[in-house]
């Protein structure tokens, strides 16, 4: 039902919105670290109307491309974080443990400059996530670092996957058992959240089947959060799940299955180590931070070798930031996997490439320097895992979105005519790296404030 | 007291009869008659409508409609005569959008909500189905008179609330009872990104799934009742949700949405709902559309703009000069006192070092600098909105949302200067909003049949000194009142200010008091302050201005600004002091005795 909703929906947004802008670059006598094809040396890379069209030496393109001397240089594709949420004004609508009905995409900021910050950091594309209140959270963005728009429309990355974001843990049991006392206040609760969900969604996919085919002639009451949630059972939403302890990696697994649910990529995954082999068996994902723990109760047990386990285990797995700072040197974050757990050059590089993409279901488009692909590349001053590396170039669709060398000052782009200039209020309304239970606090527990809850995943 | 009463109509009525008509028209009585309904505004320029002005014109008006506009209008017996000679007659404004006639909902307790992931629909914010006239009760909000001082005859007024307030109806300005100002009922639904308290839709991504869930629901509703109206026969009784019945018309294209959408962001999501759900538009209070001026144009919405304007900016290069006569001011002071020095004691000195500590804050960085520039800018862009939309030909009217009362005409003057012409000013706030709202038949022009909202100015409009002399609203004069000169002797005097005060400011838990040091007059005043915390250790104050009494100046300690601003009567003064996002403290002070 909402499949059809949705894609009228695209046919009139097909209409209204003018073709994404591209352009057409040619990349001289680099490094190419192509990530599914090896490194070629002193190898050009033609972009044409935004996508790539030709890797090789001596490559020529008419005078109105734009020519990149890299020389000295190493290309690599446009990284790709998978867990972010910059670019977002809103991430937790946290009244109901299921909130499948909301959409992250309905809250986008084109006007953050944190994306800007992440292009320094060669990031061309990232997931906007909702964030982790409840056990079923809100429908995710899959966005394209395309800065210096308005329209958020501009933002989205075409047919991508939908996702959504899913929570276990004491996030949800936090925001909903003990803030209010309802279920879930533990981790059976989360569990049966979950259950409870997916059987609703399945009596409400037969109601409306009966009365599609004539059966009855009541129509059954519309709910989008049930319309998600029958999508998610019909295959069409990847979820993407908030999870530390190894215990409940396994209990969302058997939930899935028992629904017959098989697209999943975990979060955070601090215990994946731990259940390597059975995520590799399921199929299920795995994106990670590289050393990052103890931040709370349930994620003290981890270790830096996390994603190294679960990459020697068969686990597609990769690094994220779930931070504006962190998006900016991802690239450092994945070469500390080399640090602990000895990983080759391109297996680092594939933790923030090819993987991330993988699981957001965009590996075919983006993620690797292949022809066809789309012409998304960050171009490092040096070897982008050594701690020498410095971004230079970002370039998204063929278009020139970060360089270094014209680098201005002021990149915002909605400015407040009433703008104070008040170096004192910088540090109060410093933005927190930290955002999964952003919304959370202020909206539901200290009133009217508008600080955040800070460091709580 | 029945006595009494007659005693005082006979007194307007004869006061009326002798020709001096002003004190009937003071009355604020809703019951009390007019003595005659009959009005005559004689030999005037008459701006009819937008482009066309007519000089030597008369204007009959009778029973509340304009009767007559013309040259050579006989006078009847019974008229008012108004003289309008070199006076200037336009239509009254209507204001496309406002919550002008509501009283502000107070904050009440707020109530515990047993399920915030579904809680009742009012709490939620979601009252499609209530109305204006429910909102105002039979007491209309002072806020409507406001406006009508302004020269607005009519105004869609839309209720207060959350995500889905309820239902806009036009109503006049006139002073009548609430229930026979309505001139037309129910014509809208408003809208806006409103999230509820502590409940769901507590975001704008829930407003915005909320909304869909809402209009989706609506439409089903609609289709089955009328199945059902068809041929019950085997048929499930259908249910009634007051919440989607109200949205009927909505879904079936009968009433446009108003949707609030001041913000760049909140353009967008209104758009990508309509595209989704296909109802009629009104982008309403839109004070930042222009960046999105192609999408807007295509989508073929009416609009709405805001009245509201970011705070103006004084021009760069004034103040410069002033900043550059102020230097040179200080350093004539310094020599002055130079010579005195000899004379002074230490704590003076001490102060002179303090000063001359602060001097260097005066030289702008390049960095700030750019940031003005860049701040300008922008300002420049939301004033030259109206001229941009103007230019596109996009048709649009004007709504006092968000305005506040004094800054209004003030800003219709900057969009002018902004580039926006007279007539496209004139149209937004007359003809546009009559058609937008179905009421040309009554209201938008100076002519025969409308009715009776007008105003009449000494000068043209848009001329920065014009004043509304007359109001006629519903066929009733309202004479302006000449404002209460404040204690200021004269606009072009300055106020003696210099000397030396003594100030409090209360402050949550504590107060603070000191010494403001005001030298200099007029465009060259100089304030400085110092705290409770270091008496004696003066601040020089930056930003100054006076207007009129009202004097406004910025202090930095320890890098937080306080936005002072205070009024001066006499020997005291009182006013708040805004200490960025903390809020603002109210200030008091008297002159010390010299």
């Amino acid at each position: 039902m909402k499949k059809y909703i949705l894609s009228l929906c695209a046919m009139m947004v097909a209409f209204m919105v003018t073709a994404q802008e591209t352009g057409s670059i040619l990349i001289k006598n680099g490094t190419v670290l192509t990530i599914t094809d090896g490194i070629k040396e002193n190898t050009d890379v033609l972009i044409k109307n935004g996508k790539i069209s030709k890797i090789g030496k001596n490559l020529s393109a008419d005078r109105s491309t734009q020519t990149v001397d890299a020389t000295g240089q190493f290309v690599m594709p446009g990284i790709v974080d998978a867990h972010s949420h910059i670019a977002l004004e809103t991430v937790n609508e946290a009244t109901n443990p299921v909130t499948s009905e909301v959409f992250v995409g309905d809250g986008l900021d084109p006007q953050d400059v944190a994306i800007y910050r992440a292009l320094a950091g060669g990031v061309t594309i990232s997931h906007a996530m909702h964030g982790s209140a409840n056990a079923i959270g809100g429908e995710c963005e899959t966005i394209k670092h395309r800065y210096g728009t308005w329209d958020p429309d501009d933002l989205r990355m075409e047919n991508a996957p939908r996702t959504i974001k899913f929570a276990l843990g004491e996030n949800p049991i936090r925001v909903h058992g003990e803030g209010r006392n309802i279920t879930p206040s533990t981790r059976m609760g989360v569990e049966q959240v979950f259950r409870s969900a997916f059987s609703e969604a399945q009596l409400y996919k037969k109601a409306w089947g009966d009365f599609n085919s004539k059966k009855t002639r009541t129509p059954p009451h519309y709910s989008r959060r049930m319309e998600t949630l029958v999508d998610i059972l019909d295959g069409e939403i990847i979820i993407h799940c908030h999870s530390y302890r190894a215990d409940e990696l396994l209990m969302l697994m058997n939930v899935l299955e028992d629904y017959g649910v098989s697209r999943l990529c975990f979060q955070h995954v601090n215990e994946g180590f731990k259940v390597a082999p059975e995520l590799a068996k399921f199929g299920a994902g795995a994106s990670v931070f590289s050393d990052w723990w103890a931040y709370k109760f349930e994620v003290y047990y981890s270790t830096a070798y996390n994603a190294a386990i679960l990459v020697r285990n068969g686990v597609v797995t990769s690094i994220n930031s779930d931070s504006g700072e962190l998006i900016r040197h991802l690239y450092h974050e994945a070469a500390k996997t080399q640090r602990y757990g000895d990983l080759t050059d391109n297996e680092a590089l594939r933790l923030i490439t090819i993987n991330p993409a993988t699981q957001l279901g965009i590996g075919d488009r983006v993620g690797s320097i292949e022809k066809g692909k789309d012409g998304d590349i960050a171009i490092f001053s040096a070897h982008p895992l050594s701690v020498y590396a410095i971004p230079q170039m970002t370039i998204v669709d063929g278009i020139v979105k970060f360089d270094l060398k014209n680098d201005p000052q002021d990149m915002r782009i909605d400015i407040d005519p009433e703008e104070k200039f008040d170096d004192s209020f910088i540090n109060l309304n410093a933005e927190d790296e930290e955002r999964c239970m952003q919304d959370v606090y202020s909206e539901l527990f200290l009133g009217e404030t508008n600080s955040h809850a800070g460091h709580r995943h | 007291m029945i006595t009494n009463i007659s005693c005082r109509r006979l007194l307007w009525m004869m006061v009326a009869i002798f020709g001096s008509f002003q004190f009937a028209l003071s009355q604020n009585s809703n019951d009390a008659k007019e003595v005659t309904t009959t009005y005559y505004v004689k030999n005037a320029f008459v701006v009819q409508k937008p482009g066309t002005v007519l000089s030597n014109t008369s204007i009959l008006i009778k029973d509340g409609m304009i009767k007559s506009v013309g040259p050579n209008i006989p006078i009847p017996f019974d008229a008012e005569v108004i003289d309008a000679d070199s006076m200037y007659v336009y239509a009254g404004f209507i204001d496309a959008c406002s919550h002008a006639g509501i009283a502000k909902i107070e904050n009440k307790e707020r109530p515990k909500v047993t399920n915030p992931g579904n809680p009742p629909k009012d709490l939620a914010g979601i009252t499609p189905q209530y109305t204006v006239r429910k909102a105002i009760g039979d007491k209309l909000d002072k806020s409507m008179g406001e406006l009508r001082k302004l020269g607005f005859g009519f105004v869609h007024v839309v209720p207060r609330g959350r995500m889905l307030p309820g239902q806009g109806s036009v109503l006049s300005t006139g002073d009548l009872k609430p229930s026979n100002s309505i001139i037309k009922e129910n014509i809208s639904e408003f809208a806006q990104f409103k999230p509820a308290r502590r409940m769901f839709p507590a975001t704008t991504i829930g407003v915005m799934s909320q909304f869909r869930d809402l209009i989706k629901n609506a439409t089903f509703s609609n289709n089955y009742k009328a199945s059902y109206a068809l041929n019950p026969n085997g048929l499930e009784r259908p249910t009634r949700s007051e919440e989607l019945a109200a949205l009927y018309p909505v879904v079936e294209k009968k009433m446009p949405v108003f949707f609030y959408t001041p913000k760049v962001k909140d353009v967008n999501r209104a758009l990508i709902l309509q595209k989704e759900l296909g109802y009629n538009m009104v982008l309403t209070g839109v004070r930042q559309g222009w960046p999105l001026m192609s999408s807007i144009s295509a989508t073929r919405n009416p609009v709405v703009l805001s009245l509201k304007l970011p705070e103006e900016i004084k021009d760069e290069k004034k103040d410069d000069d002033k900043e550059d006569g102020k230097v040179e001011g200080d350093k004539k002071v310094k020599e002055d006192e130079e010579v005195k020095k000899g004379e002074k004691g230490e704590k003076d000195e001490k102060k002179e070092k303090a000063k001359k500590k602060k001097k260097p804050k005066k030289e702008e960085d390049p960095e700030t600098k750019m940031l003005k520039e860049r701040k300008k800018k922008s300002h420049d862009e939301y004033v030259s909105q109206a001229a941009v939309f103007e230019k596109q030909r996009i048709n649009f009217s004007f709504s006092t949302l968000d305005a506040k009362t004094k800054d209004i005409r003030n800003n219709i003057l900057r969009m002018v200067k902004g580039g926006l012409s007279e007539n496209g000013a004139l149209a937004a706030l007359t003809t546009n909003p009559a058609s937008l709202l179905g009421i040309s038949a009554m209201a938008g022009t100076v002519e025969q049949g409308k009715i009776a909202n007008i105003f009449i100015t000494d000068k043209p409009y848009f001329e920065e000194k014009s004043k509304i002399k007359y109001l006629i609203i519903d066929g009733n004069v309202k004479h302006i009142k000449e404002e209460k000169k404040k204690k200021k002797k004269g606009d072009g005097e300055k106020v003696e200010l210099a000397g030396i005060w003594s100030y409090e400011v209360e402050m949550p838990g504590q107060s603070q008091s000191g010494t403001m040091i005001i030298k200099g007059s007029g465009d060259n005043l100089e304030v400085s302050t110092d705290t409770s915390d270091e008496p004696g250790d003066f601040i020089d104050g930056t930003n100054v201005s006076l207007d009129g009494s009202e004097l406004s100046f910025d202090i930095i300690v320890d890098g937080m600004t306080y936005s002072i601003s205070v009024e001066f009567d006499g020997e005291a003064f009182e006013g708040t002091v805004a200490l960025g996002e903390f809020g603002s403290f109210p200030m008091t002070g008297s002159k010390k005795p010299e």
